[in-house]
């Protein structure tokens, strides 16, 4: 007991020191549209460390993606509109980069995947002349080069016959193949953060297997740090190591994968995970959330979640909560705060 | 208890490039000769990957789609060889629900006219009056308020929208309804509303269900027998409990396997399949599955397997089974 104990304190402190990769305070992406601002990110607070494997978990329309894309300034302004307190990529502020600076960045050093790769790759160009041109922008190699690395690549996602597939368009490879591809394109200028937006949404459970393995196996070879946005909480299971849950534009709890599913604090969380049906026992009834996520031009009042949560009391209609440190996590509930007054 | 519904030997074939001038050049058997049967107040699951030919066999049961050869008995009755007239009274106690809410909603007619449309179709109602009080109920069957009746599909959220389309479904008073991934689209949280709502309606209505899914969870919770489809054919069919705890074809084993678990402190290893499903274009000959499973040997590239009973209500096509 005492080893366990004690290991758990080293955990935490080599988890402490670790280097942190991206640092985000209080991101707040705005959409101006004719019926008013939509606050899609609402004061996001984000840290990710090197090597480590974030899941960022919430229902469509919570600003999981929105946030993303901000990180990686790929909302078109206007309408959109970003702006944050801090946004320190290793020691270097995204927000005061120059577009040309910041084109250098994607792709360098941070890459991103979406959740369908037919729509993300070219159909009018082989996948070869697309990876060609991403090596030959980023690493400014020769064709020769690019061509010999793009070979590369494919092996590295286990593409079978990669040097025939080269010059296969995207048409002719299946869901499975076409997310290996996009794979290999994001991680072929060895990026230190992989963005991965849905990227096992589109595909069967099996093909998910395969894909969320080479996942793992290129996270620990090319020890990047990967932000894994999902709605599945079986794959944040899976594969993360820490979970951010968003609701309604905010984050509402942060966690180790560990303490969110033995522990979850968030009466939100606690609704998800009681909602899902169990493969290991029978639920004859499962748990509901009453109600539907908030319209994110009218949002309520004090907690976002109050009028769908079980636990409401009378600060939560009036003022919003902050995020409270509870036992190594943090939980945006006022719940919280009335144990900690105590 | 008697079977509501009985499937022979169903057949689905789509013949590609046929038309004006042109040769035919291939076949894709999407529904292989399949036999199902689905007792009264029960819910079949019929699982698989995208591209196993689930939804057309969920669309050929309907009558939706002509079958290519096999019989469909509705109560005892072949409804696959019935004039469009003929099949009407059948139509009323067969319905179905989609996964795309928006797309099977008509954007231009409200709530109350989209609900009404069947009942006016299957002249169930004569007077306006009536109509009214009927579509009221049916949105409150379905846990919606009346003056939903008023507004139009894209007011709706898609939880909602689900329940306008099961409202639909539920207008003729059916006893089975096919769900083609009915859930799939929707949130987690809203998700689970839906479920709870089929299965109350289940027992309220005394509906069957046709549950097609690929989501084996939400599969798991609502069935009482699964099928498994895999390239047109049905490899394993057993009720939940023995499916899920001892499931004898390999497929199945890799399926279940390959769900992401809840536990993250207990660690597992997934049986990962190399390669993907073969194009239903050219299916392997033998058994289908020969091309990735783990234990073929030279009897499955070519002989097909027959579905044999292992165990009561457990069938299982698998040459395995006699070694």
């Amino acid at each position: 007991m005492y080893f366990f104990q004690r290991s758990v304190f080293l955990c935490k402190v080599v988890i402490m020191l670790a280097d942190i990769l991206l640092e985000i305070i209080k991101l707040k992406t705005k959409f101006k549209t004719h019926h008013g601002a939509v606050k899609a990110a609402d004061g996001i607070d984000l840290t990710v460390h090197k090597k480590e494997i974030l899941g960022i978990l919430g229902e469509s329309g919570c600003g999981k993606s929105v946030t993303a894309l901000s990180i990686m300034r790929l909302i078109p302004s206007p309408p959109g509109e970003i702006h944050a307190d801090k946004m320190e990529f290793n020691g270097v502020e995204l927000q005061s980069l120059t577009e040309k600076q910041m084109s250098k960045v994607r792709g360098n050093d941070i890459s991103m995947i979406f959740q369908e790769p037919l729509s993300a790759l070219n159909p009018a160009f082989t996948i070869g002349e697309q990876l060609i041109e991403v090596l030959m922008l980023h690493q400014k190699l020769d064709r020769n080069a690019a061509y010999h690395r793009a070979i590369e690549a494919l092996n590295l996602v286990q593409i079978p016959s990669a040097t025939k597939r080269l010059a296969d368009y995207p048409h002719q490879f299946s869901g499975g193949m076409r997310q290996r591809v996009m794979l290999a394109m994001a991680c072929a200028c060895a990026p230190s953060l992989l963005i991965a937006d849905e990227p096992t949404t589109a595909l069967d459970v099996t093909v998910q297997a395969q894909i969320l393995e080479l996942l793992r196996q290129l996270q620990s070879e090319m020890n990047m740090a990967i932000m894994l946005i999902t709605h599945d909480l079986g794959l944040v299971a899976e594969i993360a190591q820490r979970v951010v849950v968003m609701y309604a534009g905010v984050v509402v709890e942060n966690a180790t994968v560990l303490n969110l599913f033995v522990r979850p604090l968030h009466p939100y969380t606690q609704g998800l995970l009681a909602s899902l049906p169990l493969l290991e026992a029978e639920r004859e009834r499962l748990n509901v959330i009453p109600g539907g996520v908030p319209n994110m031009l009218n949002l309520p009042s004090g907690c976002r979640f109050h009028p769908r949560c079980p636990h409401c009391w009378q600060i939560c209609r009036q003022q919003e909560p902050p995020l409270f440190p509870q036992n190594g996590s943090e939980v945006r509930c006022w719940l919280f705060a009335r144990e900690t007054n105590k | 208890m008697s079977n509501l519904l009985e499937v022979r030997d169903l057949k689905k074939y789509y013949y590609l490039g046929k038309g004006a001038g042109k040769e035919q050049s291939g076949v894709v058997r999407a529904v292989d000769g399949i036999n199902l049967t689905v007792k009264k107040c029960e819910t079949l699951g019929l699982v698989g990957e995208s591209g196993c030919g689930k939804s057309s066999a969920g669309r050929v049961i309907l009558c939706l789609l002509p079958a290519t050869a096999g019989e469909i008995l509705y109560e005892g009755q072949n409804i696959e060889q019935l004039s469009h007239h003929q099949l009407l009274p059948y139509r009323r106690k067969m319905q179905i629900i989609f996964q795309d809410q928006a797309g099977s909603l008509n954007p231009q007619l409200t709530i109350g006219n989209a609900l009404g449309e069947p009942l006016l179709v299957h002249r169930l109602i004569r007077e306006k009056k009536e109509l009214k009080a009927k579509v009221e109920h049916l949105l409150e069957l379905v846990g919606l308020c009346p003056d939903h009746m008023c507004r139009y599909p894209h007011e709706l959220s898609g939880g909602q929208r689900q329940r306008i389309a099961l409202a639909r479904a539920l207008a003729l008073n059916p006893q089975l309804i096919v769900c083609d991934e009915p859930v799939s689209a929707l949130d987690l949280s809203i998700q689970a509303q839906i479920i709870n709502l089929l299965k109350e309606l289940q027992q309220k209505c005394g509906l069957a269900y046709i549950f097609i899914a690929h989501d084996l969870r939400v599969v798991k919770h609502i069935s009482d027998r699964i099928a498994v489809m895999y390239l047109g054919k049905i490899v394993e069919l057993a009720d939940k409990e023995s499916l899920y705890s001892r499931a004898k074809h390999p497929y199945t084993q890799t399926l279940l396997s390959s769900i992401p678990r809840l536990a993250p402190s207990v660690p597992r290893q997934p049986i990962i399949f190399s390669g993907d499903l073969p194009s239903p274009l050219c299916s392997p000959a033998g058994c289908h599955f020969h091309t990735r499973c783990p234990h073929a040997f030279v009897r499955c590239t070519i002989e097909e397997p027959l579905l044999q009973t292992v165990d009561f209500g457990h069938t299982v096509a698998c040459h395995l089974l006699d070694r």
